[in-house]
Order: structure tokens, then sequence, then C-alpha cells
């Protein structure tokens, strides 16, 4: 381990001492504050040790780690994901009973887990940092115990998320068994036989499983709704953006053998979750419920890109992909740091139904018009950053003749924006007379202030971002 | 100064944006400072730009600003064009613009919404100017939509009355039409010559050469033509123009009578080298010209409102306009725009001060004797009629016939026989107007005291009313840009002939209407039909309006409603059907994955 | 599919095996064993006491706790152990890469020690 190696993983060993710390400090003497500032250093150290030594080109640290484009970019999202649920978590954990610092502590073990994916080259660091990331996921959905809904969701998490992993495993061991070797860029043989094709199956079910997409969506709904938002949040961004990495880079290792079953599997794939996705959110009143349904059309969405890849070239896939992650991961930090404002971790659930937010504009103006802006976003309305994202999508399709996913992802964003406006309206329409209460501290909703000036900003000036996404990724 | 002319347009542009972001927070003072002086700096910079611009002697200035739109091929840039036209146009716009401007500030100052008012008039300006300083067509429509928003906008101004609400639709909804035809010109045009730059488009036209694009090239004319005739209130779409005479005066005064209904003529003059290919086109111009002076002059006689007099001899100065383009006097047609500027900016002016004197009554059965009342606003009044009738030494009398001249020269004599017509008409109806309003015994109660002399009042009028005097010695420079009127001037008595009849008009108007006879309306059906402009509106209501409404009365429950209730229909279902799946039981989820993963690795071994 | 039967008969080979040896057992057990009905046949924990009460009960886990921490740092141990018998050939790479490792411990056994993790009786546990 050299010092250019040491370097490269500044990031990841910045987060590593500053759980350390964190636990140290935690260990010497409680305090909310600190633990959270302390939280929050680390990953913006971290972050800005990320954005400093950017990769410009593949280079391997030990057999187990790789640095490179396409995974840093993921690592920034994850990073990114990480601060803003440090922000929002303050103020909505204000009024609860149970000790605060291990919230920091746990997920800044998480961003270490997603931070490793985004970085592993190795089943080994794979099965390892997904561990990692999910197991404490699972004390965060739970964090408030009283909540039943949220045990349950926890538990639901940890029974599906063990089927999957035990897939995961499955997977690489059948893949094992006929190449001999566990590196992910060699893993998949030239000559395939049926058994590494199956092996490949079953880790793409469990990827897919990461991902929420169809036929492995079905725990999306009730963890979603469980979780608190916090919780849910990461499970929305971080464990995405660090799964989708891993999938755009076996997708980018894919033998030529391989890309012609991936291409109709994910095909249908794609198509269904883009469809189910959207149809399944349809009426929904709960805005958790209906995020964690527009999880699994977003995530079809972008499986798209991850096709393309399997059929042509790489740099504009891999941008559009990063693109499109990073599009929905601001409008989701937009919609959950709202929500989290609004609600309380103490309380025995979040203010998440569509009538809770009934009039909210009359109310708190500046929320109504965050929470509207992320929501068309994530319905790809013109001059927000959603937009673009899909325009890079179909760009992508319509270049490789998709002619069924292009189908598909205009008939899912037209049943999409049904229930975008439909929380829009609400929130817009005659509320309660009420006044909601609001938590929230200056950074937080400062945040959440720049994460809506960003999703315009990239809405209207797409180049200022697109150009520098092209050359960032342009040397994988 | 070469570099200052964006400066134009956008400084009334920005003073627009400002007074929208502080409307209900600034003062009367301050709006007009704001609304007027925007305006002024605009003109001194117009004077100050035109000063260069002659004395240089130039041929154009161009001023490229930004790249607006990337099309194949041609990129439509945000840039401005200054020949002698639109320097002339600009003149016209920036300098009776302000006067009107000025004379708005006291107009309006006691209404509540006067940033609004000012606003929608400084953005007026701004668009007006976009239009005429457009280097392409593209942005040339910019300004042509902007004018007719600012148009809708003003002319339901006091949108709280329903009447002044439908006006301002209809003036929308007609110059739509035309706005839709210009639409379709401009996209003929860019298929013709694949560029929409004017300067493009005016060198390419002479090396077309007379072939099978001849009717490519009329049917562009026409569209074109419809566009010009729809924003200029002429045959057939001239209906909208006597009801946007609800918005306040002034907007009469600068949008429908000044400047925009004159951009139809700009429009043409501007393309005049695609006109001169199709001398069937041309005619057609002189045509709609000739026919609308007379109806509108026609239909002048009878109203008894009177600012729907000065609308209807607005349109039918226009006609004069379209004539004059018609007969290939292109120069004598802008010549009238500018003149009839002033003096119809002046008349609407004096309306608007009579108007206010009376307490906004405008039915001049009930106005009369007013000459002795309000001797200086009457006295100006009378001068912007004398140069409407077109009394030699005004400027009417200049402009206009330099336009009979033209068409005594064109082939059919017809039209030179309807410009004479009309000549008589303006006489007529115009000293009509005068005499009911300003002789006579008045019929209203109450005495009036004159504006003073210095009054914001009066200030603009003494420069209109000098203008329309002396406007007439100031014929345009146009030779660079538009080709010359034929020299040769008629014979005496063809000359002399429409101010002949002119004393004529004034005779019979003091027979018909002079003080000695108690004014009263005429009650027969044929000045009913007059008063109607000739039932253009009934015609249109019956032939377009009705059976819309019928129809779709008739498809109020359509079939393709029914569909879409269908697809809704649809969706639902599936929603229901899908949310049967998360029935919330962990077996059933496990169950699910499992089977997902294996239906997964079943497709692999089908579908290998 | 000729193909993937030629990959695939072990497996299935396997399946099957598995399926027969299973319904094998049970068919025997369900055919020798003896079939006693008594009143307690159909009773729960036929060897043991009735339940009573709720399944939903809380109680303490911190022996449970113990089991875990004792797995973790049993493991650990593993790789201390592994470590130590390398040593000479890792050198001093490895002996900074093993010092960091038990500084992590460290601060883990630290931290639980401070948040009360250790101590057996509840009621200490603030």
């Amino acid at each position: 381990m050299n010092r250019i190696e040491l370097i490269s993983l500044l990031p990841v060993l910045v987060l590593a001492s500053g759980i350390m710390v964190l636990m140290l400090q935690t260990a010497s003497r409680r305090s909310e504050h600190l633990s959270r500032w302390i939280c929050l250093l680390t990953l913006i150290l971290s972050l800005a040790a990320q954005l400093w030594h950017y990769p410009d080109a593949a280079q391997p640290i030990t057999r187990l780690l790789a640095f490179e484009p396409v995974g840093a970019f993921f690592g920034i999202l994850v990073l990114v994901a990480g601060v803003s649920v440090t922000l929002i978590q303050g103020p909505y954990a204000a009024k609860q009973r149970e000790p605060a610092e291990e919230f920091y502590l746990l997920l800044l073990c998480s961003c270490l887990g997603a931070l490793l994916l985004t970085l592993a080259s190795h089943v080994g660091t794979v099965i390892l940092s997904l561990e990692l990331m999910s197991l404490p996921f699972l004390a965060m959905m739970a964090y408030n115990r009283q909540r039943t809904d949220a045990l349950e969701a926890a538990f639901k998490y940890l029974i599906l998320s063990g089927a999957a992993s035990s897939l995961l495993l499955m997977g690489f061991a059948l893949l094992y068994v006929t190449g001999g070797t566990l590196e992910l860029a060699h893993i998949l043989p030239e000559q395939p036989g049926l058994l590494a094709r199956a092996g490949l199956v079953l880790v793409m079910a469990a990827l897919a499983f990461k991902l929420s997409l169809v036929p492995l969506h079905i725990w999306t709904a009730d963890v979603y709704q469980g979780a608190n938002l916090s919780a849910t949040l990461l499970l929305t961004s971080v464990s995405k953006a660090a799964a989708f990495a891993l999938l755009i880079k076996l997708m980018l290792a894919t033998p030529p053998v391989f890309a012609r079953d991936l291409y109709l599997m994910l095909s249908l794939m794609a198509i269904a979750s883009m469809l189910l996705g959207n149809w399944l959110a349809l009426l929904q009143n709960s805005i958790k419920r209906l995020m964690a349904y527009s999880a699994i059309a977003h995530m079809g969405y972008a499986l798209v890109a991850a096709i393309v890849a399997t059929q042509s070239g790489h740099r504009l896939v891999v941008e559009g992909a990063a693109y499109y992650l990073l599009a929905y991961l601001i409008a989701s930090i937009l919609i959950f740091g709202i929500l989290a404002l609004l609600s309380d971790l103490g309380a025995d659930a979040d203010k998440d139904d569509i009538h809770d937010v009934k009039g909210l504009f009359w109310q708190h103006p500046w929320l109504a018009v965050g929470l509207s802006l992320a929501f068309l976003s994530l319905a790809g309305m013109p001059i927000t950053v959603g937009f673009i994202g899909k325009f890079y999508l179909l760009t992508l399709a319509v270049k490789s003749e998709l002619w069924w996913l292009i189908a598909a992802m205009l008939l899912g964003s037209a049943v999409g924006l049904y229930y975008y406006l439909r929380v829009i309206f609400s929130l817009y329409a005659e509320g309660k007379k009420g006044e909601t209460a609001v938590t929230g501290n200056h950074t937080s909703r400062g945040w959440l202030g720049l994460m809506a000036a960003v999703l315009l900003l990239l809405g209207i000036l797409p180049g200022l971002l697109g150009d520098r996404l092209g050359l960032l990724l342009l040397s994988s | 100064m070469q570099d200052w002319l964006f400066l134009i347009p956008f400084i009334p542009f920005c003073s627009s944006i400002l007074l929208m972001l502080f409307a209900g927070r600034i003062n009367t003072l301050a709006t007009s400072l704001l609304g007027v002086g925007s305006l002024a700096v605009s003109a001194v910079l117009t004077l100050l730009v035109g000063l260069e611009f002659y004395q240089q002697g130039a041929q154009s200035w161009q001023q490229s600003l930004f790249t607006w739109l990337e099309l194949d091929g041609a990129s439509i840039g945000f840039s401005l064009y200054l020949d002698q036209l639109s320097m002339l146009m600009m003149g016209v716009v920036c300098g009776v613009g302000f006067l009107i401007h000025w004379y708005a500030a006291a107009y309006m100052a006691s209404d509540p919404h006067m940033p609004r008012f000012f606003a929608y008039m400084n953005l007026f300006v701004a668009a007006m100017l976009v239009l005429v300083l457009a280097d392409n067509l593209v942005l040339l429509y910019l300004g042509w939509e902007g004018v007719g928003l600012c148009s809708f906008l003003l002319i339901g101004f006091w949108q709280q009355e329903k009447a002044n609400a439908r006006g301002a639709r209809k003036a929308f909804v007609v110059t739509r039409i035309g706005d839709t035809a210009l639409m379709l010109g401009l996209l003929m045009l860019f298929d013709l010559f694949a560029s929409l730059s004017i300067g493009d488009i005016l060198t390419q036209v002479p090396q077309l050469g007379v072939s099978n694009l001849d009717q490519k090239l009329l049917w562009i004319c026409l569209l074109l033509l419809g566009g010009a005739v729809g924003k200029s209130a002429q045959l057939p779409l001239q209906t909208w123009l006597p009801d946007a005479m609800a918005g306040p005066t002034p907007v009469s005064a600068l949008i429908h009578a000044a400047t925009m209904v004159t951009a139809g003529v700009y429009l043409i003059a501007r393309l005049h080298p695609l006109y001169l290919q199709v001398p069937l086109a041309l005619e057609i111009v002189a045509w709609v010209g000739a026919l609308t002076l007379v109806l509108a002059g026609l239909a002048a006689l009878m109203q008894s409102d009177i600012k729907r007099v000065l609308a209807y001899s607005t349109m039918s100065q226009i006609g004069y306009m379209f004539l004059g383009l018609g007969v290939m006097a292109f120069d004598a047609a802008i010549f009238h725009l500018m003149t009839h500027a002033f003096f119809k900016a002046l008349l609407f002016l004096c309306a608007g001060s009579i108007i206010l004197k009376l307490h906004h009554q405008q039915d001049i059965f009930k106005m009369g004797g007013l000459a002795r009342q309000l001797p200086k606003t009457s006295g100006l009044f009378l001068l912007g009629l004398l140069a409407l009738v077109a009394v030699p030494g005004s400027a009417g009398f200049f402009s206009k016939e330099a336009i009979l001249a033209g068409a005594w020269q064109a082939s059919n004599p017809m039209l030179w026989y309807l410009g004479l017509f009309g000549a008589l008409l303006t006489s007529l109806y115009s000293f009509r107007l005068y005499f009911l309003v300003c002789l006579g015994t008045p019929s209203f109660k109450g005495k009036t005291q004159d504006y003073g002399a210095a009054s914001h009042f009066m200030l603009p009028l003494w420069i209109l009313g000098g203008l329309a005097l002396a406007g007439g010695y100031m014929a345009p420079q146009l030779a660079a840009v538009l080709p010359a009127s034929p020299l040769e001037h008629p014979d005496l008595l063809a000359m002399w002939l429409p101010v002949g009849l002119a004393l004529v008009g004034l005779l019979l108007a003091w027979w018909w209407f002079g003080p000695a006879k108690p004014p009263q309306p005429s009650t027969a059906a044929w000045a009913a039909l007059l008063k109607d402009g000739l039932g253009f509106d009934r015609l249109y209501e019956t032939l377009f309006t009705r059976p819309l409404l019928w129809f779709s009365r008739l498809n109020r429950r359509d079939g393709f409603d029914q569909l879409t209730w269908l697809m809704v229909w649809l969706n639902l279902n599936i929603h229901r059907l899908g949310t049967l799946t998360q029935n919330g039981q962990l077996r059933w989820y496990l169950a699910v994955m499992l089977a997902g993963g294996i239906l997964m690795l079943g497709g692999l071994l089908w579908w290998r | 599919m000729a193909l993937a039967w030629a990959e695939l008969w072990p497996i299935l080979l396997y399946f099957l095996f598995t399926l027969t040896l299973l319904a094998g057992v049970m068919l025997l057990s369900s055919v020798l064993g003896p079939k006693n009905k008594g009143h307690s046949t159909d009773l729960p924990y036929e060897s043991g006491i009735l339940s009573y009460g709720g399944a939903r009960v809380r109680f303490g886990n911190h022996f449970f706790l113990y089991a875990i921490f004792f797995v973790i740092f049993d493991m650990e141990v593993l790789f201390l152990f592994a470590w130590a018998i390398s040593l000479k050939e890792s050198g001093w790479m490895g002996f900074i890469e093993a010092l960091v490792f038990i500084l992590v411990l460290l601060v883990a056994l630290v931290y639980l020690w401070r948040i009360g993790a250790l101590r057996v009786k509840a009621e200490e546990r603030s």
C-alpha cells in the first residue's frame, strides 16, 4: 500500500476515522449537538477529499478496491445524501427519547459501506460493504422503538434483504465455480455455461432487490412507509446510488455473450418496473408509500441506461445514468427533507399523508414551493433537473432504438404525472385552518434551499454539469 | 451611439418590469417618472442615434446581441437592424409614444392601477420597437405577438366592466387569426429560403426568377397580408378595432391609431421585394385598402361615439396606406403612416380631454358648443381634423396627395375613384364630428373650464399640433430602402380634385349636420347598418361563431372524452389489482421475491 | 433445452434425491411411528409446560448481547492469529495494519464499556 493508494482511499479513511472519533465522543460525553457536527464534518471532509482527488482513470488499490471515475461519481452522490440526512436529522429527532448520538454513528457506518461499494472491485468487498451498508439501516429504520410500524418495517427488511443477500452469495458462488476468480472485472467468463449465466442472473436478482426493481420490488412500499423519514431517505438515495454503481460496473464488464441474455431480461424488468411502479402509486395517500412506488418506477427508468450499456457505447450511458440518479437524488432529498421539517421522530407517525400537507402553501409557501419543485422534477417537467435526466435517457434509448422501452417510459411518465400533480394540487388546495408546526434550523432549511436552487439551476442550464460530467466520466 | 441601439427597446422593457414588480408599492409620481421617463430616455436616444445615422449616411446598421435559437443551418439571433425605414418607425414610436405617455401620466393620474397601466404601456413600446428593429422575422414575430398581448391587456385595462373585457377578447381573437396566417407565411418563407433573416430573404428574392415558385410566393404574400390585415384592422378582419376603443384613450391614441395598427403597413413595406415579384398580390393589397377606406368612411358617418368615429377614421386612413402600398407608392404609404400618427394621436388625445371634461361622456349628440367652453382643446381638435381631411398645407395633405398620385398611376382607375370617394367621406365625417362636438348649443349640463395652456394635458398636444401642421414638410428619406414613387405628377385637375371634394364634403356636412339643425341621430335602417360597421359583426357571428358554438354544444359529451375516461378506468383498475399484491404479509412478500428470482432464472432458460 | 439438460442434470438429480429422501423420511415415520391418542396429544409442547400469556413479552437481552460481543471479538482474534503466524513475512507494514486494527477494536471496546453495554444487571444501566 503506497502513498498514492492511501490518498485515493482518503474519503474512506476520513469516514472510518470519523466513526472512531464519534464513538469516542459518545463514550466520553453524550451530546447530540456535538455528534451531529462531528458527523457533518466527517462527511464534508470526505466529500472534499473525493472532489479534490477525483480519479481520471481506473486505478486498482490492492485486489479488493479500484478507484475509478464512475464509482467516484456515485460516491459523491452517497456523500451528498449523507450530508442531507445529517442536516435533516437534528431538528427532526429533537423531541424523541432514544439516545440521539448513535444515529449518526449508524449513518456514518452506512455511508462507509456505500462508499466502499462504489469502490469495490472484488466479490469480497462487495458482500462486506453491502452488508455494512444495509445492517445499520435496520437500526435507523426502527430508531424510535415506540413505532410499531417502524419495527415491522425493519423486520421485513431484515428478512427480505437477508433472502436477497443469499441470492447474491449463491450467484457469486456459481460464478466463482465457473470462472475461478472473484475479481469483478473478470468474474464473468468469456465462454459462459449455463451455471455462469444462472449465477449472473442471481446476482442481478439481488441487485434488483436493492434497487427495488420488479419482480423483487415487493418490499419497497411497506418498508418505506414504516421507516422514519431519515431512514427512508437513506434507503432511497444512498442504497440505490451504491447499488446502481455496482450494477453499472457489472454491466460495463459484461462480455457480449452475456449481453444478449441480459438485454431481454433487463428490458422486461425495466418495462415492468416503469409501468407497475407508476400504476401502484396512482391513488396513494401516503407520500412515503407513493415515493416507494415512484422509486420502483424511477429505478426502472435508470435501468434503461444500463440496458443501453449492454448494447453500445459507454460514455453517454454512464453520463445519462449518473445524471438521472443525481436528479432523482436531489428531488428525494427535497421531498423527504421538507416532510421531515413538518414531522417529528418522537411522534407516533410521520406527517406524510396527503391530507397532512393539504393547503401547505397557505401556511408555509416556501416549503410548498420546494415540494412542488421536487415533484415536478420527478415528473420530468422542463426547467427542472428531472427533465434533463429523462431527456438524456430518452436520447439514449432513441439512439439505440429501444422502442418498447421508450413506449413504456412515456406511458409510465404520463401515469406518473397524475399522482405527482395530485400531491401538488393538494398543496395548493384550501387547507385546514390550524397552523402546521415546522421544525428546522437555518442550516437544514438553507441546505434544502440549496437543493431546490440546484434543481432549478441544473434544469435551466444543464450544460453546467453535463459537460463536466462527460469529461469526468469520459476516461472510464 | 451605434452600440446603444439596443438600449432603446431595453429601457422601456426594464421600466415595465420594475413597474410590475413594484406595482402597489410606489406612488403616482414615481410611477409617472418611471413610465414616462423611460420613454423620454428612449426618445432622446432615438434622436441621438438618428442624428448619427443620418450624418454617417450609412445604408444600415446592425447590432447582434446574442444567438436566440439554433435552427437547422439557420441560427436566429437576437439582433437589431436599423435602416431608413426602421429609423422612421422608431422615431414615430418613441416620439409620439413619449408624447402620449406624457399625456397619459396626467390622464391616468387618479387611477389606482396606474403602475399596471404604465407597465403595460412600456412593455408595449418595447415590443413595438422590437417589431420595427427586428433583423429577422422570428424576432419580428416576437414583437408582433408582444404588441398584440399588450393591446389585449390595455383594451381590457378596466376589466371590471364586462364590455371592456369582451372588447379585449374580441381584439385578441380576431388579430390571432391574422397572426396565424402570418406564422404560416413565415414558415413557408423559411421553407423557401432556408432563412428567416430579412436581409437574406430580400437579397435572395430577385434571384428567384419567374418560375414555378410564383404560386408559392403568391401564397406567402397573401398569408403575410393576412397577418397585416389582422393587425391593421383592414377588411375582412377589421371588426375588432371599434370595440378596442373600450380601453383608456391614451391607449387608443398610441396603440390603435399611431403605432400598432400600422404594423401591417410596416410589414408589407419591409417585405416589399416579395410583393414586387407577384403583381397579383400587390393588386389585392390595393383593393383591400381601397375597399376598407370606403367602407370604414361610410361607417364613420353614422357613429355616435366620438372614439368610434375616430376608430373608423383610423381604419379608413390605414386603408389609404394599404392603397398606397398596393399601387407601389411605398414611400407615400410610409409618409402617410407618419403624418397619420401625428394627427390621429392629436385627435385621440383631444377627444380624451373632452371626454374627461364631460365626465366620461362619449356620445357626440350629448356634446355641442364646446368651441366656446374648451377653446384651446377644440382648436387643436379642429387642427387635427383639418390634417385628417388633408387641407392643403397640413401634414395629411402631402402624404395623402402622394398616395392618390400613386393611385392615379395605377392600372385600374377604379382605385383612384375609390380613393377620391374616400376623400369626400373623410371630409364629411370629420366636419360632422366637429360640428356636432364643438359647434351648436351644448346638450349637456354644467359648465367646464378649459385646461391651462401649460398643463400636462396641453403641452403634448401643442407639440402634436405643431407636428400635424408641419409634419408634411418633413418628407422622410426612404430612397435607400423603398423604390421611389412614380415621379410624374398627375395633371392639375387630378391633383386638386381631392381638395375640391373635401370642400364639397364640408358644405354637405354643414348642410346636414350644421349648427342650425338640432343634433339627433338618424334612425333609418341604412343608418343603423352603417352604425354597425356594415354588419360585419353579425355576418361573422352567423357564419362562424354560431356554427362553432352549435357544434361544440353538439359535441359536449364527445367520443374522444369517453375514450379518455376508458383510459382512466383502465388505469385505476390496474392500480387496484396491483395493490392487491401489497398485502403486508411477510410470507407472501418472501414468496413473491423468490418467485421473482425463479422467474428470472426460468426466463434465462426459456429465452436463450 | 438439450444443452440445458446436459449441463443441469446433476442439479436436477440432486433435487430429486433430496425430495425422495425427505418424502421417504416423512413417509416412513408416519408408517412406522406409534400413534398414541391421549388427551394432551394435540396440545403444544407436549413434553414441557403449557404455554401461558401472550407471545409479545419483552425480556432482557443482555446475555444475548454478551454472546454477540464474544462472537465478534472472538472472530477478530482470528484475524490477529492469522497475522501472528505470519509476523515476519508481513513486516512493518503488517505491524502497522495490525496496530490500526487493534486500535479500532480498542475504540469499540471503550465505546461498549462507556455506554454500559457490559454491565450485567439491568437496573445498573442508566
